[in-house]
């Protein structure tokens, strides 16, 4: 009889062990009802993610305890300046000492093609493989999107051979946005129609744009026509692509690598750039993503080109003094958009397989559907289709999702060059800064930056002497 | 055959040596090999001989980051030793109000450059800053202090002037209270003015210690690169592209170039080796020391 209760003890004892936590091996991720990966044999683990001190991680912080309750995975967050960023990240893949186990793709997709071309990061088709098809990674994530942070790159569609290397999550593209009821009084009406010969509106083309920012130039009453980025760093370049794109340039010749920033259009391009900065705030030559963004902020500019995330910043209260008259929509003579993101991709050394599980869990929980609906709403601008067309969150964040809409159906990723993405911006900035500071012109930084690149995609082995 | 003789003071210095050898010597071995090869990040290295040292030396933007380092330098320390010098005769005396000022005065030299650099960033700020402000408010047209290639030098000069001249002052203050007060008597009796004291004994008396003041700004004149980098970042173009921060940008900031860095980073070494060592042997002389 004891033998019989004993027996019976242990299988009732088994059972119930096998419906608290399911033995490793027999859990199925996929069929867990969650629309993340979430596997219980992971709990305890612990991962490091180094995060930029921005926008995007601050509306990731207030998901992490979440996260950490319903897995059980300890998650430490390192937030690191973005300038210094990328040389901290390269410094820990390059010597392989793993103290990262979840790294940040910055400029996808300058970020991505260094990591992954590097083989520093790992590919993430198997990790989405096991996870729910709740997730809707190829339904709904744009291909422009997808591409921006797939490896390798030819454009969009994303090629066959292209595998994803990390996820966004934080999306965007510049917008433009301008003072509505500067726009619309009809005494600058009278007065643009009179000097111009058309009428003052919305501007669509690059010309109209160059029209509308000499005429709201008025320096003795300190209110200038447009700000936008021109110190010496990437959002320069994040300012005048668009311009080249506009011209009908291109950075390079996809089919060969070979630059192409010594053709009319790009000079054309900068040109039109270097015109467009004499319509600024003083302070242009130093003036980055904060002081260009707090120019129109501050009323001091009657139009700018920003992020779609920093619409809040720009044109809401309580940082606006210009709050509810302010109107915005595409890039004046725009026909492509940069896709710029952040991103996240697991360390190819990682100090365990778990801890990859564990990173993996940690991504996708954060691009899930039902948290990237939740830090939309907070403002936070997402990659996922579905947030946004959502209606109700449109409604709150217009400029947000224009950012995701135009990052969804015009979007171009940023300097896929193998490794040497970051490099190639790098060169274009230094000659464009030096345009504007004056050391040189439109056609002296771009048959500089010609030579220069040309030399760095040459020695990357990416153009063929 | 004679015994050996023992060494116990090996023992005593050995660790000290070794230390040395491993935190001076490593690196500098390190990067001297680093500099032998082109190595790309994130593309394998491949040995290159003195490669790397020859696109240096053919690299205008490397020759103008070194002509604007020196000149940089050299502006920077003899202005600081030349007002240091003035302030600290002017605070070498005894006073409530004195003891007062020598305390402020070291405060700046107390805050990290780069704490300075981000305070500037905001004063000099062209739309926001108070300096404009305060220019508008003399009927003075606002500037675009360092964005502007008229002014960002002597904006990063005042800069400089300001946080570091209170470090030379501390330095001559001591050298004056060091100086003995009979030879100042027995001008007093000959009946010498306070320029003629100053001309023929200050100075004279002071020399070792303003070389010493020159010296120890100049080598650190040289690696000038907070200031840089947070306000300027080499620009605007590539006007206050430092040597420091172009061997950063080259060779880790941006293109990460880290064999070509390493070999700026070694001339840049003998660039900054060659004054110091002058100066060095010229201090030596003026301290009597062998």
């Amino acid at each position: 009889m004891r033998r019989l209760v004993a027996v019976l003890l242990i299988v009732l004892l088994g059972n119930a062990v096998a419906i608290e936590a399911p033995a490793q091996g027999t859990y199925n991720p996929k069929a867990s009802g969650k629309d993340y990966y979430y596997d219980p044999g992971l709990k305890g683990e612990e991962i490091n993610v180094v995060l930029y001190e921005g926008p995007g991680t601050e509306h990731m912080k207030p998901y992490i305890p979440a996260f950490q309750q319903a897995t059980g995975i300890k998650v430490n967050i390192i937030e690191i300046a973005e300038a210094n960023l990328v040389e901290k990240e390269v410094l820990d893949l390059q010597s392989k000492a793993g103290a990262y186990d979840i790294v940040q793709t910055t400029q996808d997709g300058a970020g991505v093609a260094r990591f992954a071309s590097a083989g520093w990061i790992e590919p993430l088709s198997p990790y989405l493989d096991k996870t729910p098809d709740s997730f809707a990674y190829q339904s709904d994530f744009a291909p422009a999107v997808r591409a921006a942070t797939s490896w390798p790159y030819r454009g969009i569609p994303v090629p066959a051979d292209a595998k994803p290397y990390a996820l966004m999550q934080e999306l965007t593209t510049r917008i433009f946005v301008y003072r509505r009821d500067l726009l619309s009084d009809p005494q600058e009406k009278a007065a643009f129609q009179k000097k111009y010969g058309y009428a003052l509106g919305v501007p669509a083309t690059t010309k109209q744009l160059r029209d509308v920012a000499e005429f709201f130039t008025r320096p003795t009453k300190g209110v200038y026509g447009i700000s936008f980025e021109g110190a010496r760093d990437l959002q320069l370049y994040a300012v005048w692509v668009h311009f080249l794109w506009a011209f009908g340039g291109e950075e390079w010749n996809p089919a060969n690598y070979q630059p192409t920033l010594d053709t009319p259009q790009a000079v054309n391009a900068t040109e039109f750039y270097l015109a467009l900065s004499k319509f600024t705030p003083p302070g242009h030559g130093s003036a980055s993503l904060p002081e260009a963004v707090e120019a129109f902020a501050q009323g001091k500019a009657a139009m700018s080109i920003i992020w779609g995330p920093t619409y809040g910043w720009a044109g809401e209260k309580p940082k606006s003094t210009v709050a509810g008259k302010v109107g915005f929509g595409e890039i004046p003579g725009a026909k492509r958009y940069l896709v710029a993101g952040v991103g996240m991709g697991i360390s190819k050394f990682s100090k365990s397989p778990r801890k990859k599980d564990a990173s993996w869990s940690f991504i996708s929980f954060m691009l899930s559907p039902t948290v990237q609906r939740k830090m939309q709403l907070d403002g936070n601008a997402g990659p996922r289709l579905s947030v946004l067309k959502d209606r109700a969150i449109a409604a709150k964040r217009p400029a947000e999702t224009l950012s995701g809409e135009l990052a969804a159906t015009k979007g171009h990723a940023w300097a896929m060059a193998g490794g040497v993405g970051q490099q190639f911006v790098d060169i274009v900035v230094t000659n464009l800064s030096k345009a504007v500071a004056g050391q040189t012109d439109a056609h002296g930084a771009m048959i500089s930056a010609q030579k220069e690149t040309t030399g760095l995609f040459t020695d990357a082995g990416l153009l063929k002497k | 055959m004679r015994p050996r003789r023992a060494r116990p003071e090996l023992a005593f210095i050995g660790p000290a040596n070794g230390y040395l050898a491993l935190v001076t010597l490593f690196p500098l071995l390190y990067t001297a090999w680093l500099s032998l090869y082109r190595w790309n990040i994130p593309f394998p290295r491949h040995f290159i001989r003195l490669g790397n040292y020859a696109t240096a030396l053919q690299d205008p933007l490397f020759w103008y980051s070194v002509r604007i380092t020196l000149w940089w330098a050299i502006a920077t320390s003899v202005a600081e030793v030349v007002l240091g010098l003035g302030i600290a005769q002017l605070l070498n005396r005894h006073s409530r109000w004195v003891h007062l000022a020598r305390s402020l005065v070291i405060v700046p030299m107390v805050l990290t450059p780069v704490v300075t650099a981000m305070m500037w960033r905001y004063i000099y700020n062209p739309t926001l800053g108070p300096l404009n402000w305060l220019l508008g408010l003399a009927g003075i047209a606002p500037r675009e202090w360092y964005s502007d290639p008229a002014t960002v030098w002597p904006s990063l000069f005042l800069i400089d002037l300001w946080q570091w001249t209170p470090f030379v002052v501390v330095i001559v203050l001591s050298g004056l209270y060091a100086l003995p007060s009979d030879v100042y008597e027995s001008a007093d009796i000959d009946g010498a003015g306070s320029w003629s004291k100053f001309w023929r004994l200050t100075l004279p008396l002071l020399s070792p210690v303003l070389l010493i003041a020159l010296l120890l700004r100049l080598v650190e004149s040289l690696k000038i690169f907070d200031t840089i980098y947070v306000l300027t970042r080499g620009g605007p173009g590539t006007l206050t592209e430092v040597l420091s921060f172009h061997i950063y940008r080259m060779g880790v900031g941006e293109r990460f170039q880290v064999g070509y860095g390493a070999s700026m980073s070694l001339l840049f070494l003998v660039l900054a080796t060659v004054p110091v060592v002058i100066l060095i042997l010229r201090a030596r002389n003026e301290l009597g020391l062998s």
